[in-house]
């Protein structure tokens, strides 16, 4: 194991992680207040396909990127009203939003491209900024410069959303209203505000989190780039006990494995290819079973208030 | 069940059926698509043949099988996601008994069902089993698996002794040990005579014809019966409404949970066997990614108000919109994707018409106590 190949393992992990943490974010803030989001998937979809188009169109990443959130919290808004004002089974509303998010972005990449794989995107740029990446150049450090911007962004939203949640009484009342809506009525706070908020900011982190995938591992769109992370990241938010920092942790043990899995690959060894791409889900499997125990989910998660 | 009970679930369930092909049309008129004539070629892609319509009924075989497990764990309180992975363990192991053992005609067939079906079971089971001994969400565990089953798949497909070179396919299962319809028949001089006179039925023939609906039907037979009837059904439902109470008055819940999630991976199971046994080549294909039958029977089961019966009518129903749309693509040049936005839809305003009943009878519980308090 060379210095080289153990930052290799650190970019790669975090390209892993990236778009996990952002849906599984995304779905923490949505559970906590109460509404189970199972759409993670369509929506990271729908945010992969507006980046890459987006990003196309305008020769803006950051514009693709910022679109892609809009247009998760877009698309999430069905979920919301069907969840939150009309009161609907949560699991019914989130698989729709499952295949709405596939069916719409793959007949509008057939629309504007007349392929089913959208032209190649300018890319969101390295976190590391010119100056500092050319010294990088030539040195075993040079492939830290492909950690992408929104990697930071990741990290930043897990701290920012530890922050709301647990320091602030605007956190305490989304947690009150995932654990007690009835109680948090009778304080006067309206339930479905602090539903609908927090349900439009996860599917605008669930949109960053594809938009990731299209614009900073790949740079386009195809109906496969997204390939059920949205139900990974389901799992890390369950992994993680419906925590941020549970989240973050567990999509990090995730992307871990994923990478080391790769960098075996590239190796070659005693174990075939197809085995050892099944180590992130029998690893996480293992952590479940030994770590972790019965799960945490917010009590009135996934059930309408009425 | 009573016709006004008949009519409270059958009405939203149509409306949501009109509705969702009335927004896709919108939609498609938006994206620059003529929805009429698209959805004329839709439905004659599904009528106009006797071809179309056989081929519907097969390709409904799956789908209702995976719409039937996801129904029945939900009937019993819990969420088969996994149905997808199940389904690969059930096409693995069918096809490893069906080109490995060497039995007569019938008994291989059931030999590789009740393996097969066995070894899907079980593949559920352990998702069962970890939620009943270490409380972990069965969402995460059947993710997980689905997973690890893709790649346990791939890797026995290419198996020296399994993996066919030239095809980029598994052997084929023994004849054997296949589900199919006068296949045989259909290339014998006699049976070619046949078909040269009677153009609907060689029309027929040249489908995959199997008897695998016929099984599904059997299931959902049994499923029903089981439900509904039985004393272990009654246990399951309990347990599907109400955990801590079954547990109170004395039910087995952890054991009960896991033999329904063994029962519901055998069911997934079932329609990968049933596929692989049923469809030319019938051998394993080289999987790029999930077939999706796991995620289309999640909302086969919701269509169906998670009712074993109702699978049967779901199925046929996606099975139709599904092999339309093949026919609408190569017609008029309508993405076939519209069907995934038009299911979509359908399953949004399923959603919602639960709501609309109970702001019904919210409007009725309010217009009565109103009538009460001016009685006094």
């Amino acid at each position: 194991m060379t210095i080289s190949n153990l930052v290799l393992l650190l970019v790669g992990t975090l390209m892993y992680t990236t778009p996990l943490l952002f849906a599984a974010l995304g779905g923490v803030i949505s559970e906590l207040s109460g509404v189970m989001n199972i759409g993670l998937e369509g929506i990271m979809t729908f945010g992969a396909f507006t980046a890459a188009a987006v990003s196309f169109f305008s020769g803006n990443p950051f514009l693709g990127f910022f679109a892609a959130g809009l247009a998760g919290a877009l698309l999430i808004s069905l979920h919301a009203v069907a969840s939150i004002t009309f009161r609907a089974d949560q699991t019914i509303s989130g698989t729709a939003i499952n295949f709405l998010g596939a069916g719409i972005s793959v007949l509008l990449t057939k629309k504007f491209f007349h392929t089913s794989t959208s032209p190649s995107a300018p890319k969101l740029p390295s976190v590391f900024p010119k100056w500092i990446t050319h010294h990088f150049e030539r040195t075993t450090f040079q492939t830290l410069k492909s950690i992408s911007i929104a990697t930071l962004l990741a990290f930043i939203f897990v701290y920012l959303l530890y922050f709301i949640l647990y320091k602030t009484s605007w956190g305490l009342r989304i947690l009150a209203t995932g654990e007690h809506p009835a109680a948090v009525d009778t304080l006067g706070i309206s339930v479905p505000k602090v539903r609908y908020f927090c349900v439009l900011a996860s599917g605008m982190l669930a949109g960053f989190g594809g938009a990731f995938v299209s614009i900073s591992v790949t740079s386009s769109f195809s109906s496969i780039v997204i390939c059920g992370q949205g139900f990974i990241a389901l799992a890390a938010m369950i992994f993680g006990k419906w925590t941020p920092h549970g989240a973050m942790l567990s999509c990090l043990l995730f992307g871990f494995a994923r990478e080391c899995t790769t960098l075996f690959e590239k190796e070659g060894g005693l174990i075939p290819p197809s085995l050892l791409e099944t180590l992130p889900y029998i690893l996480t499997l293992m952590a479940l079973i030994l770590f972790v125990g019965k799960s945490a989910m917010p009590k009135a998660d996934g059930i309408p208030y009425i | 069940m009573n016709k006004r009970d008949f009519h409270k679930k059958f009405i939203p369930i149509a409306l949501a059926l009109v509705g969702g092909f009335f927004v896709g049309g919108i939609f498609l008129a938006i994206c620059g698509y003529n929805p009429i004539s698209s959805y004329t070629a839709m439905i004659e892609g599904i009528f106009s043949r006797p071809k179309y319509i056989a081929q519907v009924i097969i390709k409904s075989t799956p789908l209702i099988l995976t719409g039937l497990s996801v129904a029945f764990a939900f009937k019993c309180g819990l969420f088969n996601i996994g149905a997808e992975g199940q389904y690969m363990i059930g096409v693995m192991t069918a096809t490893l008994v069906g080109t490995k053992l060497s039995l007569p005609p019938v008994v291989h067939f059931v030999v590789l069902l009740l393996l097969a079906a066995a070894a899907a079971g079980v593949w559920g089971a352990i998702a069962g089993l970890l939620k009943v001994r270490l409380g972990i969400n069965e969402v995460v565990t059947s993710i997980m698996l689905n997973w690890i089953a893709f790649y346990l798949y791939r890797y026995i497909f290419a198996m020296p002794w399994l993996h066919v070179k030239e095809l980029d396919a598994s052997l084929a299962i023994q004849e054997t040990g296949r589900s199919t319809i006068l296949q045989g028949f259909k290339n014998t001089a006699e049976g070619r005579a046949i078909m040269a006179n009677n153009s609907a039925l060689s029309d027929i023939l040249k489908t995959d014809l199997n008897f695998g609906i016929f099984v599904a039907i059997l299931v959902i037979i049994f499923i029903s019966y089981l439900l509904n009837t039985t004393t272990k059904g009654f246990e399951f439902r309990a347990m599907g409404i109400n955990q801590e109470a079954s547990r109170f008055v004395g039910m087995n819940v952890s054991w009960n949970m896991t033999l329904a999630m063994f029962i519901a991976g055998a069911i997934a199971g079932l329609a990968g066997i049933l596929q692989v046994t049923g469809i030319y080549p019938y051998r394993m294909t080289n999987l790029a990614g999930f077939e999706g039958y796991g995620n289309e029977g999640i909302y086969i089961a919701l269509v169906a108000n998670c009712s074993p019966i109702g699978c049967l009518f779901s199925g046929l129903f996606f099975s139709a919109i599904k092999c339309g749309s093949t026919t609408m693509q190569s017609k008029v040049g309508t993405p076939s994707e519209i069907i995934k936005i038009i299911t979509g839809l359908i399953i949004f305003f399923i959603a919602i018409s639960f709501a609309y009943k109970l702001l019904i009878a919210k409007m009725k519980q309010r217009k009565e106590s109103r009538c009460k308090g001016d009685d006094k």
